[in-house]
């Protein structure tokens, strides 16, 4: 695999335990560089197991594909992914993402990253991006895409949560995501699909700035509306299941 | 050092994470995980207890209240004592069987 993993595996430090699943695409290096590896099934097994390594004084990362909420992991965690949707779902439940440009910039980000955090190893040209897992929940295609992304900050997150339950009842897959998270480029892979933006007065300038240059954009802005107004503005877009 | 947690995996698995952790300081300290007989209905323990013995933790050793789950401590390729909880001669000696070759689980009994 390629310098992003060996970068993360160096950046970690010696010694270090890693905890995966059965398959861990893009991870080689990463595994080769732990002192020990140790295969478990789900997540929130292997972070508990993570948890317990670090209990004894060690360091652990673990390799997820989907995480918990991160009042419910220890707050030491690190986790480390190659699924965009893994990272924007991590970034929806509370977890600091990470995910560098190059592997110059996996030590300093981790070093400044609130835990627990989400290592994403998928905007590198060296790291397969795998196809996002299949969802239990039957997913409709509305217009190009079958996923909306969801962006706001501040105030606003609480009212994307709320579109966001209502977009789910009408068979749209949600991704939600802070929007202060979404300032370059190589942050677009935390969005995809069909792109809802649902954001402040600068959503326009986001869209300019040429981070979307390859979906269909939606663009609600939120100020001088009021809730409802949004709301049903957003919905409108979404043809009722 | 001691920690809790509210199922049977979530402190196995921490139990084990330590086991792997003691393995990287030489293998010179055990970990110990104490069971309540109700630990054994969290499904993710069994999912922790494969793989500790997938992983060979040897400095892992579980002390387990009821003989009922004995069956699935076999499965998942533990070697498994039991002994009588009121007898603490039998209890220590099963406790050091179990110690010689790890993953093992002691079972406390209530009979005997």
């Amino acid at each position: 695999m390629g310098e992003m993993a060996a970068a993360a595996a160096a950046a970690i430090g010696h010694p270090f335990v890693a905890v995966t699943g059965r398959r861990w695409p893009g991870m080689q290096s990463l595994v080769e560089g732990a002192s020990l590896h140790l295969i478990a099934p789900g997540p929130t097994t292997r972070l508990g197991i993570a948890a317990g390594v670090r209990l004894g004084g060690h360091a652990a990362v673990t390799v997820v594909d989907r995480v918990p909420r991160a009042a419910e992991v220890d707050p030491g965690c690190l986790a480390v992914t190659t699924s965009a949707h893994c990272a924007a779902a991590a970034a929806l439940d509370g977890w600091s993402v990470v995910q560098p440009w190059r592997g110059a910039d996996i030590a300093p980000l981790l070093d400044a990253a609130a835990r627990p955090a989400v290592l994403v190893l998928a905007a590198a040209t060296d790291v397969d991006v795998p196809a996002p897992a299949p969802t239990p929940r039957p997913v409709r295609d509305w217009a190009d895409g079958h996923l909306a992304t969801l962006i706001a900050s501040g105030p606003a997150v609480a009212l994307m949560v709320r579109l966001s339950q209502r977009l789910l009842t009408r068979g749209v897959e949600v991704a939600a995501v802070e929007r202060a998270i979404l300032t370059s480029p190589q942050h677009a892979p935390l969005a995809g699909g069909t792109h809802l933006l649902v954001a402040g007065a600068d959503t326009g300038a986001l869209v300019r700035q040429g981070h979307w240059p390859d979906s269909p954009v939606h663009a609600v802005p939120l100020s001088g509306a009021t809730e409802a107004d949004l709301v049903g503005a957003v919905l409108a877009l979404v043809p009722a299941a | 050092m001691a920690t809790e947690a509210a199922l049977g995996g979530d402190a196995l698995a921490l139990a084990l994470g330590a086991a792997l952790a003691s393995r990287l300081d030489g293998s010179v300290w055990r970990s110990w995980c104490l069971l309540g007989e109700d630990a054994v209905d969290d499904g993710r323990l069994w999912e922790v207890a494969t793989a500790a013995r997938e992983a060979r933790a040897d400095m892992l050793t579980v002390l387990g209240a009821g003989t009922a789950a004995a069956a699935l401590w076999h499965a998942c390729g533990w070697t498994v004592h039991t002994a009588p909880a009121g007898d603490p001669a039998w209890l220590l000696g099963a406790l050091d069987h179990a110690v010689a070759a790890g993953p093992a689980v002691v079972l406390a009994t209530a009979d005997g």
